[in-house]
């Protein structure tokens, strides 16, 4: 058995290779990965399957070649500690290019004949070596910049009100362009600047040791006693092609995305936040291969296997994202043969991560439907998109309908124009704190309201209070985001940012968004609700009552909680006054920020997805009058709280209609749990159908489906190893069942178990 | 305060039943009150074309994306009560025609004091089965998922317990289906007089009538009561070009083998085509519900695929 293997005496080591220590504490916290599972690092890889599986989960480079990723870390720190920085002689640009110089020519290199993608010793996610500097770096920058501001978005923490934080992880490079141009046009393009500023120093640099690193990898792959091997012949092959020029075949195009991502994310500080729409890009090149007999079917799945497993084994718990499909200028679907053989491979490796989103639309062949339906049904990790609504979502921000045609997909569930936007967000806002607030006061007799309305008011109040200063600081925050992390690799693939002569991910694309995110949306919701039904319709009990019972947490009024928690007003089920408050909430909020300008010369936009946020903002708020205790987890992303779906799937769609989807630009996802007798069979695939069709027809953007039933997952409690492969949705992504920690498996079965089947 | 039936007089029995819509909207409810409140509710004051009082049923719960009773995408309305007593009932919930608690013990945790009230309940082990329904509540919780109907051909169905032991209430709901502009499909056992069905025919637009067993004694054996009115509402039923999909479940040990296509011979000879007819597999997994209630677990094993 592989779950929650505790032994007192030995260390164990995570599926991504992080050890825990004695005694098996979860790593489930603090945006480390979300898993629990304990496997043992094997002795040695003796075959193809082991070394696809701990690729990216130990070191495999070969010690000979560079450093260890320890030296790597001690030897950044080092080039940032004596750098000229701090006293103003050197400009940051010039320090970050020196690290990135360093990484590439120091950073071990392996190769295997099991394989036909480098290893790296700089492999492990949770310590990149950038990481050692970046944090302390950014906390400099604020201080020079803006001191206090750190204390003030702490004291936002600490109030339950916001998390507000910076990103260096949420862009994707202009795939189309970079693919035409390879690393050498990539190289040629900074190099056709004259411009003697940091950034065109820095960025120059950055595309020499990209050259530089090609050179590495073939000639350590040369001497490889393997380099014979089929891989090893393949990869050597395309890596001297792609050193002279762009990709010219489709296997090129995987041996190119690999490279540009270890560049970017392990040596530089990630940005590949999508591996793009690869049946739409790759179509030309594999449909060129097979007519030039260059590859086959066969070789082409065989190819894909390795290159997905290269993101499975680096594991990265929000399932690595790529989008299929689309919308062609002339209306026609942008789906393509290609498109059925990659969800093919992709349900036959049966991996949580990466993650496929689908772009759907009226024009989307029967067969794209069919097939990822059925992938869904066996818990694939899909999302799909609803391309009408994803471009409705964007107007209010000003994008050309052109651009909506085009959006590239990326991070969880969001969307921005292809190679010319990127967003920011790492901030959420705890929708349900003004309830607390005013109910703390109510209790000490410094807040009363006759009516419900009153109340309503001042949960407005606070709200807009909390958003305001949450949009102030967060400005502040990102005024000098390319000062504590210039994006090198992604500025070498962004067009408009060497044109413009700035960092790329700072301020460099044509749209410059900053995301705030909702948290906690059916918990603030319901708690409205609750104190609307329990407080001033029936006088349950009176408002400065309920406030001296939620700072006890409830203490001695376990049946008012059970009572105002299992009420059946609640948001998620259809309920016409839930769902017009639901919307008064979430309008009340976007309204502050939407379509307004940022720290760095784009706008603000709102996110219907808070990643993890939900049990963070939980952990610091007290109880709520929807029932929940302090410390509970809030509702996730724009799902329902645990036990409202009272009215089943059709219900919660509704009530997720109602809360009009356009009011979150680039991104919001509803996850929905069907039980599988819904779908099953030819007639519960139409059916399934019908139900996606009418939830985009509702204005709904990104739909996360799981099939699956209660008592599955109660037997794959008790027998986890016979669901070695069971996956779910948790809070956005695929993860694999046995991963979850127990208390929210229980709590994911709750939410299934309170559903009308 | 809300009326909750559709039409009739201020008679005792809609004193009762308005208690019984008053108590079911308070949040706790002691059980006898409940009870006695469900039994006045189920001869409710609806009236029939000759004047009388009709029974109302209580209803169970609603199934909505229910994809396996009638064409398309459906809403699905339990009544509670019926008159057979099919040893293989899988919801035995819905045979008493009077609201029932049930406790299911895998989730209660047998508090010192239990509350008796589903939503103090803090296991929700407790369930209440059975609560009045208006034919307007129905019709318009039915109407919410229109557009799913809409566009897989879907609709309504009415299902139970036997929607035709209280089938005056049947038509008239149906009767409101069809004016809401809805696809009506009716599941029921045939287990009820001529006049039901004449009453059903005209606003049911596919049956899905149950042939639970061709030899008579075995029908008699395992449902409580003979197939002739079945078989006679089923010949009915051809006769007037009824739309239908006749459901045989075969249930291992009890009504499988020869009977299976004894069935079949008589449907087709009655002229019930094979594409008409469906062999439903039985599942038994109801028992937990049979303890939930109190109730003997009467239904037959189902042997283990080797």
């Amino acid at each position: 058995m592989l779950v929650n293997v505790v032994c007192p005496l030995l260390a164990v080591v995570l599926s991504t290779g992080v050890e825990i220590p004695d005694g098996g504490v979860p790593m489930n916290d603090g945006g480390h990965q979300y898993t629990t599972r304990t496997e043992k690092r094997p002795a040695a890889i003796a075959d193809e399957s082991a070394y696809l599986k701990w690729k990216w989960r130990m070191d495999l480079a070969d010690p000979a070649t560079g450093l260890d990723n320890d030296a790597l870390r001690a030897g950044v720190k080092k080039i940032a500690d004596e750098s000229g920085w701090k006293d103003g002689r050197e400009d940051w640009y010039d320090v970050a290019a020196r690290c990135f110089d360093f990484l590439v020519d120091n950073v071990a290199i392996g190769f295997s004949r099991y394989d036909g993608f480098p290893a790296v010793s700089a492999w492990d996610r949770h310590r990149r070596p950038m990481k050692a500097i970046l944090w302390e770096h950014a906390a400099a920058v604020d201080d020079k910049h803006s001191p206090g501001l750190r204390e003030k978005i702490a004291q936002m923490r600490k109030e339950g009100r916001a998390s507000i934080g910076k990103d260096f992880d949420h862009s994707a490079p202009d795939w189309a362009d970079i693919l035409k141009l390879g690393f050498p046009g990539m190289k040629a393009r900074v190099d056709s600047y004259s411009q003697d500023t940091p950034f065109y120093r820095a960025e120059k640099r950055a595309a020499a040791a990209a050259m530089r690193f090609l050179d590495r990898l073939i000639a350590t792959a040369k001497a490889h006693p393997d380099a014979d091997s089929p891989w090893m012949r393949k990869e050597i092959a395309s890596l001297e092609r792609l050193r002279v020029g762009p990709p010219q075949t489709v296997f090129d195009v995987m041996e190119f995305t690999m490279v540009y991502f270890m560049l970017s994310e392990p040596l530089n500080y990630f940005q590949v936040r999508t591996l793009d729409n690869i049946d739409v890009r790759w179509w030309p090149y594999y449909q060129a291969d097979l007519a030039a007999g260059r590859t086959t079917e066969a070789e082409f799945r065989e190819d894909f296997r390795h290159f997905i497993w290269q993101f499975g084994s680096i594991d990265n718990y929000w399932g690595h994202p790529i989008y299929l499909g689309g919308t062609n200028k002339d209306g026609t679907s942008a789906y393509n043969p290609l498109s059925l053989v990659i969800l093919d491979v992709v349900e036959k490796t049966a991996l949580p991560t990466p993650k496929f989103q689908l772009k759907m639309a009226k024009n989307t062949p029967d067969e794209v439907w069919l097939k990822a339906l059925d992938m869904l049904r066996k818990h694939a990790p899909l999302c799909l998109m609803g391309e009408e609504s994803m471009a409705r979502s964007m107007k209010p921000v000003g994008l050309t309908d052109e651009e909506c045609r085009d959006l590239l997909v990326w991070g969880c569930f969001e969307y921005l124009p292809r190679g010319k936007g990127n967003c920011t967000s790492a901030t959420d806002v705890y929708l349900p704190q003004p309830v607390t607030e005013i109910l703390s006061n109510a209790a000490k007799g410094d807040f009363v309201a006759s009516t419900f309305e009153g109340f309503k008011r001042e949960y407005f109040r606070i709200l807009h209070a909390n958003t305001d200063r949450t949009v102030e600081l967060l400005r502040e925050s990102e005024r000098h985001l390319a000062e504590v992390n210039p994006a090198l690799v992604l500025s070498l693939a962004v067009g408009s940012a060497l044109e413009k002569g700035v960092d790329a991910f700072s301020l460099g694309y044509k749209y410059n968004f900053t995301a705030i995110s909702e948290c906690g949306f059916a918990t603030a919701v319901d708690s409205l609700l609750a104190v609307k039904e329990f407080v001033y319709d029936k006088g349950t009990v009176s408002l400065a009552e309920l406030g001296k019972i939620l700072a006890a947490d409830w203490k001695g009024h376990e049946e008012l909680r059970l009572r105002m928690r299992n009420s059946r007003l609640k948001w998620g089920c259809g309920n016409a006054d839930a769902d017009a408050l639901a919307k008064e909430v979430i309008e009340g909020f976007t309204s502050r920020f939407v379509g307004k300008p940022n720290g760095r010369g784009g706008v603000f936009v709102c996110y219907g997805l808070n990643s993890r946020g939900f049990i963070r903002g939980g952990r610091m708020t007290g109880a709520t009058p929807d029932g929940r205790r302090a410390g509970d987890h809030f509702s996730k992303n724009m799902a329902p709280s645990v036990g409202a779906e009272t009215e089943g799937v059709t219900g919660s769609i509704r009530s997720y209609g109602a809360v009009a989807p356009e009011n979150f630009p680039c991104g919001s996802i509803y996850d929905v749990m069907i039980h599988p007798s819904a779908v099953a069979g030819d007639k519960g695939l139409r059916a399934f159908r019908i139900l996606a069709e009418r939830f985009f027809a509702g204005g709904g953007v990104a739909l996360n489906i799981n099939v699956v039933s209660p008592e599955t997952l109660r037997d794959a409690q008790k027998r986890p190893e016979k669901y070695e492969n069971l996956q779910v949705r948790v809070a956005g992504w695929n993860i694999r069942w046995n991963d979850i920690p127990r208390v929210e498996q229980d709590e994911y079965i709750k939410r299934l178990e309170s559903m009308p089947w | 305060m809300a009326v909750c039936i559709g039409k009739g007089k201020a008679t005792a029995a809609k004193a009762a039943a308005d208690k019984m819509c008053e108590a079911s909207r308070r949040m706790a409810m002691p059980r006898r009150d409940f009870i006695a409140a469900s039994a006045a509710f189920a001869v409710s004051p609806l009236m029939s074309a000759a004047g009388r009082a009709v029974k109302t049923p209580l209803m169970l719960d609603t199934k909505r994306m229910a994809i396996w009773d009638g064409p398309g995408i459906r809403t699905t309305f339990f009544v509670k009560g019926c008159p057979l007593k099919c040893i293989w009932c899988h919801n035995p919930e819905s045979i008493e025609p009077e609201a029932q608690w049930a406790r299911f013990r895998h989730l209660c945790k047998r508090c010192a004091k239990c509350t008796m009230d589903e939503a103090t309940c803090p296991t929700r082990a407790l369930k209440r089965y059975g609560k009045p329904m208006t034919i307007g509540e129905i019709v318009s919780k039915a109407l919410e998922d229109k557009a799913f109907y809409d566009e897989s051909g879907g609709g309504v169905t009415l299902s139970g317990g036997e929607p035709l032991f209280f089938w005056e209430w049947a038509a008239e709901l149906f009767k409101a289906f069809k004016a809401a502009g809805l696809h009506t499909c009716l599941d029921t056992s045939l287990y009820a007089p001529p006049a039901a069905i004449d009453a059903l025919l005209p606003v049911t637009d596919m049956w899905l009538p149950d042939y639970k067993a061709d030899d008579d004694a075995l029908h008699v054996r395992y449902t409580g009561v003979s197939n002739a009115v079945v078989r006679k509402n089923l010949e009915r039923l051809v006769a007037a070009k009824a739309k239908m999909e006749v459901r045989c479940l075969v249930v291992p040990g009890c009504t499988d083998g020869e009977d299976v296509a004894a069935r079949h011979r008589y449907l087709n000879s009655i002229g019930v085509g094979e594409r008409s007819i469906v062999d439903l597999e039985y599942f038994d997994y109801a028992r937990s519900k049979y303890l939930a209630l109190g109730m003997k677990d009467t239904m037959p094993l189902k042997p283990s695929v080797p």
